[in-house]
């Protein structure tokens, strides 16, 4: 039975091969790469323009190595588990945040060892560790518009769940992810306490603003646009979506209050090229290129010694800039596990529905 | 399959071929993913996540938000393509193939700019919202309800709606008409009793596609609605995308399956697209729900008869075809909306998508005409579009010629089979595939991704080759053979350019299905290679930008383009 679905098999693959001409376009780029090249996945986008500018192609000016980088899917966890468990190593590293980092260790470990070291400690802690490197620190923290309220905005959590107050049309995250910890900032949690996070405190929190969210947002550019387009007069959202909205000229004022996540590289396990693309994470690592990045998205460089090359009134709107860090705390995401995530998700639907 | 098997070389073999691409690229890949719904790695057997979906209220209530919304969206899509179909049936083929241009335009902008583009036109700062706050409605409240969603799925899919009722208006016989006009039925009359019962078939088979394709709808209930309005789409990509829950995921699927499974059944007792014996234009057996849809037709003329007389001798200056028309073009004009929109969104000199746009600028078109991404992937959809068409057409073509000319029993099984990767979520086909894909060397090859694409397209375009085949006349082939042609002859000159207008109405739809399909691109394509719904996809990680609206607006540019040469070109080979 094996045996003939497998001729079935390499029949269909010689003829679909053979008799397609278009296989041969494909089968021709692969082997016009040079041997040295790699492939790189990231979010896309702005991030991802910037991250050629800023690290590919200066990475093959530097060691004649070319870097690919692709876009994946906004959540590559799944892909990422598709291309390990399959022996597809279609990326050679994966642009990550540390829950999908942790997500992809529960249980099976999908993640190569890195084996880099801060040698000059100009590392902000935490962002180097055994397997990953961060190079781009984001804040989870909230925006409101300026034409609406002026200098009388929300300051804080607290003044974000407090509709009386602050009378406006609200947006939030329909996921639960890194938003049950803002409720719970409203609620007075000290920033340091928020895990454990108390989930029916977080819920009966979130109960004072429900009647004022308009929008319960579902994606990053569905959190701009209703930010942009003044939809809602406030929202919870991260740093670099505030700033490009800023950018393009939508009158709104972050509120440094929150949490923060972290971009960085990761490598599949057993991954082929795994020498070579530590090298190209190393190379990210340094100041002069993370300060090349933070120019063109508006996330804070991991390394401090990047400062120095970032503009002061550039510096002024990074995540990692001393002024705005003091506000955040790390989304912890040992709490978020797949069964917390589970049970968030489904509690929130219900919360939602009724 | 009794006795000795006699190996004649009957029709139905010719499905063989067709029977094991979907064996192949769609049965034995998407299997292995549902079987997950009940088979757990670590688990073992559990139905958990299968009886999950009935006990928890909030997946119940989205189940049933999203076969409410299936069946709402059918409802409204037929009631309003079929005014439209009939209207454009009585137009010159030339003047339909201009309109059926036009009413497709908006099929090629993304799914995802239109839903944006709603965002912005529909929004609380919109022009269309002071409108109606200034006439004292809720021009405020526009965005993420029920109606909304309801208006967005609905403007999607009427213009697949049309194509699939097309071929079939097209032909019910005319002369028909006139002799029932002839023999004394009123105009009225004769379209309730003669034409609406020729062209229910059409009519069916648009409805179950319509409600099936709605099933799996998740960009506009997310974009558009509030959690009130949350799809089982949506539901699907969380578990697998974003909770690594496979299980959860797949027994959504199989609900989803399930519920499909049913309409197609229902559809096939009543319409009997499948189980007609050596079928030909006859009518079929005729079972009671039959006679008395043909019972109410009658009925219904009958009411409306004296309406439209009253109606003819009131309104003396506007006769009711005039109206029909004034409502068709009100229709193409309302699906027209977005892509008119999106034409000042692509020239904005802003950073957002605006409407109306703060000033006049190239500078989106310099980025997409710039970017070898952008052009890559433009071209890539282009080729894999026309090669998907080309296999699609094959393989659902030769199938759908087996199962209308083959009495043989197995054609009822393969019409359910080919129908089946319609239901089946698309995010569950293109893990499935990704496997499959995996061991053949497929990932990231332009061949994997015609192969996956011609699966999801194969179930819509052997539905629209299969209707227009049950409505041809066989017997003018019998004619042809009996006058000596061979049968190889009587297909060329007879039946093919009889069906014609089906395998155009296919090959578009499979090119169409293809060139907006984003799922099997994610996985298979892995980022390598890209199509242009990827890249559109991967635009957005901060913000949509005028990028993508400046896309679309060269692909609209581009398909009119193409359509009217090849007018222009019918039309000097044939100065008629």
């Amino acid at each position: 039975m094996k045996r003939t679905t497998l001729n079935r098999r390499t029949l269909i693959k010689a003829t679909v091969l053979g008799g397609s001409a278009l296989a041969m376009p494909s089968i021709l780029t692969k082997s016009g790469f040079a041997a040295e090249s790699l492939t790189v996945a990231d979010v896309g986008g702005a991030a991802g323009d910037a991250i050629r500018v800023a690290f590919c192609e200066p990475f093959k000016k530097e060691t004649g190595v070319q870097v690919v980088n692709v876009a994946h899917d906004p959540d590559p966890v799944t892909q990422f588990k598709l291309m390990v468990d399959t022996k597809t190593y279609l990326w050679d590293a994966c642009m990550m945040i540390p829950d999908y980092i942790f997500r992809l260790q529960e249980g099976k470990n999908y993640i190569a060892p890195l084996d880099l070291k801060d040698e000059t400690g100009d590392m902000v802690p935490g962002m180097l560790t055994e397997n990953w490197l961060g190079f781009s620190v984001f804040g989870i923290l909230m925006a409101y518009n300026t034409e609406k309220f002026g200098d009388n905005g929300p300051k804080s959590w607290p003044d974000f769940f407090n509709s009386e107050k602050f009378v406006g049309r609200r947006g939030f995250y329909r996921a639960g992810w890194g938003s049950l910890e803002m409720a719970l900032l409203a609620d007075g949690v000290a920033p340091d306490k928020l895990y454990p996070i108390d989930v029916d405190r977080a819920f009966r929190s979130l109960e004072k603003i429900k009647k004022n969210v308009s929008v319960w947002w579902t994606s990053g550019a569905h959190n701009t646009q209703i930010l942009q387009s003044g939809e809602v007069d406030m929202a919870d959202t991260w740093s670099a979506r505030v700033y490009s909205a800023i950018q393009g000229g939508a009158k709104l004022t972050p509120v440094w209050q929150g949490l923060y996540s972290v971009d960085g590289w990761a490598m599949p396990i057993n991954g082929p090229k795994q020498s070579l693309a530590k090298e190209f994470i190393r190379f990210c690592m340094r100041p002069d290129r993370q300060a090349a990045y933070s120019n063109l998205v508006a996330n804070g460089p991991t390394n401090k010694k990047a400062f120095d090359s970032i503009a002061p009134e550039r510096a002024k709107i990074l995540a990692t800039n001393p002024a705005n860090f003091a506000g955040l705390v790390p989304l912890d995401p040992r709490w978020w596990s797949q069964s917390n995530r589970q049970m968030v998700k489904k509690r929130m639907d219900e919360w939602l529905l009724t | 399959m009794k006795g000795k098997p006699s190996f004649r070389f009957g029709p139905i073999w010719l499905a063989l071929p067709g029977v094991a691409f979907l064996l192949i690229f769609f049965l034995w890949p998407t299997l292995h993913i549902l079987v997950s719904a009940i088979w757990g790695g670590d688990s073992g057997f559990s139905l958990k996540a299968l009886l999950a979906v009935f006990t928890s209220p909030s997946y119940s209530r989205v189940m049933t938000t999203t076969f409410t919304v299936a069946i709402q969206v059918t409802a409204l899509c037929v009631l309003i393509s079929y005014p439209l179909a009939y209207w454009l049936s009585r137009h010159s083929a030339r003047r339909q193939r201009l309109m059926m241009m036009l009413i497709l335009l908006p099929f090629w902008t993304s799914a995802l700019v239109k839903n944006f583009a709603w965002l912005v036109l529909f929004g609380r700062n919109s022009s269309f919202a002071q409108l109606i706050m200034s006439m004292g409605g809720a021009g405020d409240r526009l965005l993420f309800n029920k109606t909304v969603v309801l208006f967005g799925i609905v403007h999607t899919l009427v213009p697949l709606c049309v194509i699939a009722m097309m071929p079939t208006l097209n032909q019910v016989n005319k002369s028909l008409l006139s002799a029932a006009t002839t023999l004394g039925a009123s105009p009225t009359q004769a379209f309730w009793q003669i034409f609406l019962p020729l062209s229910m078939r059409g009519v069916a088979t648009a409805g179950l596609m319509i409600f099936i394709t709605s099933l799996g709808f998740f960009i506009t209930p997310s974009l558009l609605g509030s959690p009130r309005e949350t799809m089982v789409g949506q539901l699907i990509i969380e578990q697998i995308n974003e909770l690594q829950n496979l299980q959860q995921g797949s027994a959504f699927g199989v609900i989803l399956l399930a519920g499909a499974i049913i309409a197609v059944v229902l559809f096939d007792r009543v319409f009997g697209l499948s189980g007609m014996a050596g079928g030909s234009g006859q009518s079929q057996p005729d079972s009671p729900v039959r006679r008395f849809g043909l019972w109410l037709a009658g009925r219904i003329g009958d009411i409306f008869d004296p309406v439209a007389r009253s109606y003819r001798n009131t309104f003396r200056g506007l006769p009711g075809s005039r109206l029909l028309g004034l409502y068709s073009v009100l229709v193409i004009a309302i699906l027209l909306v977005p892509v008119i929109a999106i034409i000042p969104m692509a020239f904005t000199s802003g950073s957002f998508l605006a409407f109306p746009p703060p000033g006049f600028s190239l500078r989106w078109f310099d980025t997409y005409f710039a970017s070898p991404i952008w052009m890559a992937a433009t071209a890539r959809s282009f080729g894999i579009g026309v090669a998907c068409a080309a296999l699609t057409i094959v393989v659902a073509g030769t199938v759908a010629f087996a199962v209308v000319r083959s009495g043989s029993r197995l054609a009822g099984a393969i019409f359910i089979f080919f129908m089946s990767p319609m239901i089946v979520p698309h995010l569950v086909i293109s893990i499935g595939l990704f496997y499959l894909f995996a061991q053949m060397s497929l990932i990231a090859t332009d061949v994997g991704l015609v192969l996956g694409h011609s699966v999801i397209a194969t179930p819509v375009v052997f539905i629209i080759v299969l209707s227009t085949l049950r409505g041809h006349d066989w017997r003018l082939d019998d004619a042809a053979l009996t006058l000596g042609a061979s049968p190889h002859k009587a297909f060329f000159r007879i039946t093919l350019p009889l069906i014609s207008g089906g395998i155009v109405g296919g090959l578009i739809t499979a090119f169409l299905i293809s060139f907006e399909e984003l799922t099997i691109a994610l996985f298979i394509g892995g980022g390598l290679i890209t199509t242009l719904p990827k890249q559109l996809w991967s635009d957005i990680f901060l913000q949509i930008t005028p990028t993508l609206a400046a896309a679309s607006v060269v692909v609209l540019g581009v398909v009119t383009v193409l359509f009217l040469l090849m007018e222009v070109i019918s039309y000097w080979r044939k100065p008629a």
